[in-house]
């Protein structure tokens, strides 16, 4: 019964890609998605009742590559995880990933990218403040306009308007910056149809 | 002809796939590899069939399926879907669409499928 054998170890062996893949999965779901593959490879390899080497093969090559269908079930998993979630860094991920399948998610993926990135640099400015005291503020001024950052007196003239304030509405700034963003995100990515929440899964 | 027809041609497959399975569950509860067979017989919609499993478990997140697993005579489970009310509705509007789409685009294509230009020539 040695290529029955072979054939198990092929089979395990692509099952055992698919598990990989899917790195991150709650542990039941995966299980569940590698049952469901074992149960298609072992009914299509049968013949007469029994497991054919041959055509465990020729299924597992229909299949497509494992890290193909781990990956089609990661982008819509992210995506419903994602408009349920407010943690930056899912959403971040989660975008990245549509990013790479079209214009719509790309445009989205900028928007995460713009809005964090903001709200990164306005916490930079709140911890900075205290450390360089005369560079860091909000300035109006003749070349500045009305900015908030980092300048030197070389950049020309240009007076602060916060003070020991700054901090405080810097951060106050970074957590809207951060709010907003992820608001916006949970709504696009709902309303995308891509991710429906679960319990509407009845 | 496109530079890539092969591309065009997923794309179309896998815009379809959708309504095709579930004009396959229309007809009761099915698991997987039948729901497979029945899109095989002939046509051409699936090029990887590992693709018909993630589209399923999205339908289903989506509230269009519903799903158990049955143990099988031959002792192996299976997992058999069925449509559920939305699921229905949906397939009957995705149906509706896609009869007139299909009809207005076969009057407009069916010049080509003589094969011949205006001009006569064979292509």
């Amino acid at each position: 019964m040695t290529a029955s054998n072979d054939s198990t170890q092929l089979m395990e062996y692509y099952l055992g890609r698919l598990r990989r893949s899917m790195e991150g999965f709650p542990a039941a779901e995966r299980e569940e998605i590698v049952a469901e593959i074992r149960s298609h490879i072992t009914e299509r390899s049968l013949v007469d009742g029994v497991v054919d080497p041959r055509r465990v093969r020729e299924t597992l090559e229909a299949l497509g590559r494992p890290e193909e269908i781990a990956s089609q079930y990661r982008t819509d998993a992210l995506l419903t995880r994602a408009a349920g979630s407010h943690s930056p860094w899912v959403l971040l991920r989660a975008t990245l990933r549509w990013a790479m399948l079209g214009a719509k998610g790309f445009g989205i993926f900028m928007i995460a990218v713009t809005g964090y990135t903001m709200a990164a640099a306005f916490f930079v400015c709140a911890i900075l403040k205290p450390f360089f005291p005369d560079n860091i503020g909000l300035w109006v001024g003749p070349s500045t306009g009305f900015s908030m950052g980092f300048r030197t007196a070389h950049d020309g003239p240009a007076s602060e308007l916060l003070g020991h304030w700054l901090p405080l509405v810097a951060m106050v700034l970074g957590l809207l910056a951060i709010m907003g963003t992820t608001h916006a995100l949970r709504a696009l990515i709902r309303r995308s149809g891509r991710a429906q929440p679960r319990w509407r899964a009845e | 002809m496109t530079e890539h027809p092969e591309k065009w041609e997923a794309q179309v497959r896998k815009g379809c796939l959708e309504l095709a399975i579930l004009a396959a569950l229309w007809r009761g509860r099915l698991y997987g590899l039948e729901i497979l067979r029945l899109l095989e017989d002939g046509s051409n919609l699936i090029v990887a069939e590992g693709t018909v499993y993630p589209l399923l478990s999205r339908l289903k997140a989506e509230g269009l399926i519903e799903s158990e697993w049955v143990e099988s005579e031959g002792g192996h489970p299976r997992k058999y879907y069925w449509l559920t009310k939305a699921g229905r509705q949906r397939g009957m509007a995705m149906a509706g669409f896609w009869a007139e789409f299909a009809a207005s685009l076969g009057t407009l294509i069916q010049p080509l499928l003589g094969g011949k230009s205006q001009h006569g020539k064979a292509l």
